[in-house]
């Protein structure tokens, strides 16, 4: 597997290639690209080379940082600015901060190149980047297909090389999972690894931000530059500074890797296949494979999607067209203004959501449903460290199945939260995971697998990923499978 | 069983609009989906209510109130069609 980032720093710090030069050639991809992929919801190529400009001027002073100069992309729900930044909705219609989320002002110090905005489920309310207001973006792989959510628009763009990496946000999977669909890697953070501040808010207290990478090294490189507590989000913790892809060595010898069983029902056949031969993979390499079992996994999905949905209803309540979003256009009073506002620009995904986190909020019910998943999250939380008491690492399946066709996700709402069931755990409990490709199904389509880790075990699980990536890549197959 | 007038009273509360249309789907897609939430009311018995505390990561203590300037107005009207005096101007709306 190529190191995407750290290849196209070496260029850029040897002078094979300029900063402007490169960013002129993936603004060339995108124009030629992107109508068809639909991965770019707002192209900032003015900046872009502006930014590719200065970055070009710090490297041949030879102070500059890693990430200085290397094209890349945030996801529409990243606070930019001057930029639109949209979440992809209605709602959002025009919106312009005037401010930076705090990801995006550490990677502006590091000279990165930001090309533009990416496409997204609406609200990151999704797991197939089809319900945002631009239209669905397409699998490079495929482009029948979905390229997951709701970072679609992300995991598209560097997949068809459109970016070198790109920044998404984790809420139930929405790295990992487009991650998977899309063949690259994606990184979900330990809650409160990086600040959240200036992400737009969908389930506080689930949502994360990472990066999607061709490779392993390229998420820890991108990595270790976000990580790090910020002032202005009381959730992002003063953990020691671990330089992540320092630590990285590929060594798995002796390395204790659970496998629980829960996490292997109702899988597809090649997923199935696939993550256990990553299983006999790593046997092979040396480490010792645990088996386990974390029987609340069942119960992380319903109470994943309380907790989210509860949270969303909260979140979303700003959006009135008095404080936040795009007044509804003829009203007859202040009370129909807001509710046409809040009708006319939600989408149905989003107002479905709203509707059961205000069910489950509502009194009466708030004990039966909110409180209850509350408590099962300290359940859920609790197993997972047994487990890792037992384990250094899980490795699990990142979705039940490989990426679905267009439009097959809209006929049924439990059934597409269904293909969240692998990811929402790690969110649920706050702990950080790697996805990663293990091969193809018998259609080509990419499989992943996630490695998953304790609280601030980014630089454990991402060793082990490299661990199989290069295995994967010694047996003849970049592409993760060792089949 | 959740009902259609339960599910009008929960838009009006999540202050939404929808269509009769709109409201038989809804109804019978919030129904499925809290029969699926419903299943940890079936299994969550060792998950007692009252048990544990939302909050995912314990910190140690909050960060000092520090006052900081605030944004500059000129910034922030930016983001609205135009400002009166320095103020943001909401549309008058006249009320029943």
């Amino acid at each position: 597997m190529r190191d995407f980032v750290l290849e196209t720093a070496g260029k850029l710090r040897s002078g094979a290639v300029t900063s402007v030069a490169l960013t002129r050639r993936y603004i060339q991809a995108i124009e030629q690209k992107n109508e068809a992929l639909g991965a770019y919801v707002h192209p900032m190529f003015d900046s872009a080379l502006q930014a590719a400009e200065q970055a070009d001027e710090r490297l041949k002073r030879g102070d500059a940082p890693l990430l200085c100069g290397i094209p890349m992309t945030l996801k529409d729900n990243i606070c930019t600015k001057g930029a639109l930044t949209t979440c992809c909705s209605r709602m959002l219609e025009g919106y312009v901060p005037f401010y930076n989320a705090t990801v995006w002002e550490k990677l502006q110090r590091e000279g990165a190149v930001l090309l533009g905005k990416t496409n997204m489920d609406e609200f990151a309310m999704g797991s197939a980047c089809e319900t945002g207001c631009y239209g669905p973006a397409r699998n490079p792989v495929d482009p029948t297909r979905v390229p997951g959510g709701s970072s679609g628009g992300g995991a598209a763009a560097v997949g068809a090389d459109l970016a070198v990496y790109a920044i998404g946000s984790d809420t139930g999977g929405s790295i990992r999972q487009p991650a998977s669909f899309c063949g690259l890697v994606g990184l979900k953070p330990t809650y409160g690894a990086v600040s959240r501040y200036g992400l737009i808010a969908y389930g506080s207290s689930l949502d994360q931000i990472g990066p999607i990478t061709h490779s392993v090294r390229d998420a820890a490189a991108v990595y270790d530059a976000l990580f790090g507590a910020d002032s202005r989000d009381g959730t992002s913790e003063q953990a020691p500074y671990a330089d992540t892809l320092s630590a990285i060595t590929g060594e798995v010898k002796g390395l204790k890797v659970g496998v629980a069983k829960e996490y292997f029902e109702g899988l597809s056949g090649a997923v199935r296949e696939g993550v256990e031969t990553a299983v006999d993979a790593y046997r092979k390499m040396g480490a010792e494979i645990v088996s386990l079992s974390l029987p609340a996994l069942q119960l992380a999905l319903p109470a994943y999607y309380i907790i989210a949905c509860a949270e969303a209803s909260s979140n979303l309540g700003r959006y009135d067209g008095i404080r936040y979003g795009k007044r509804a256009d003829s009203y007859r009073d202040v009370n129909d203004m807001i509710a046409k506002t809040r009708t006319e620009r939600f989408g149905k995904e989003v107002q479905r959501r709203i509707m059961l986190g205000t069910y489950v909020l509502s009194s009466g019910y708030y004990d039966a449903y909110y409180k209850k998943a509350c408590a099962l999250r300290s359940v859920i939380r609790a197993q997972f460290a047994a487990c890792f008491t037992a384990c250094d690492v899980l490795l699990a399946p990142t979705a039940p199945t490989t990426a679905f066709r267009l439009g097959y996700t809209a006929q049924n709402p439990i059934e597409t939260y269904l293909s969240d069931v692998c990811t929402v755990p790690v969110n649920v409990a706050g702990l950080p995971a790697v996805s990663l490709p293990c091969g193809r199904d018998p259609e080509g389509l990419p499989i992943g697998m996630q490695l998953i880790g304790g609280v601030f075990d980014e630089p454990k699980i991402l060793n082990a990923a490299y661990a199989y990536e290069c295995f994967a890549a010694g047996q003849g197959n970049a592409e993760g499978g060792v089949a | 069983m959740v009902t259609e007038s339960e599910i009008k009273k929960l838009a009006k509360l999540a202050r939404l609009n929808p269509s009769e249309e709109e409201l038989a789907v809804l109804t019978r897609e919030m129904a499925d989906i809290l029969a699926f939430a419903d299943t940890i009311n079936r299994n969550v018995g060792e998950a007692e209510a009252g048990s544990a505390h939302p909050r995912m990561i314990e910190w140690e203590a909050l960060r000092p109130d520090v006052p900081a300037e605030s944004w500059p107005t000129a910034e922030i009207l930016q983001n609205v069609d135009g400002g009166v005096d320095g103020f943001y101007a909401v549309q008058r709306s006249k009320l029943k």
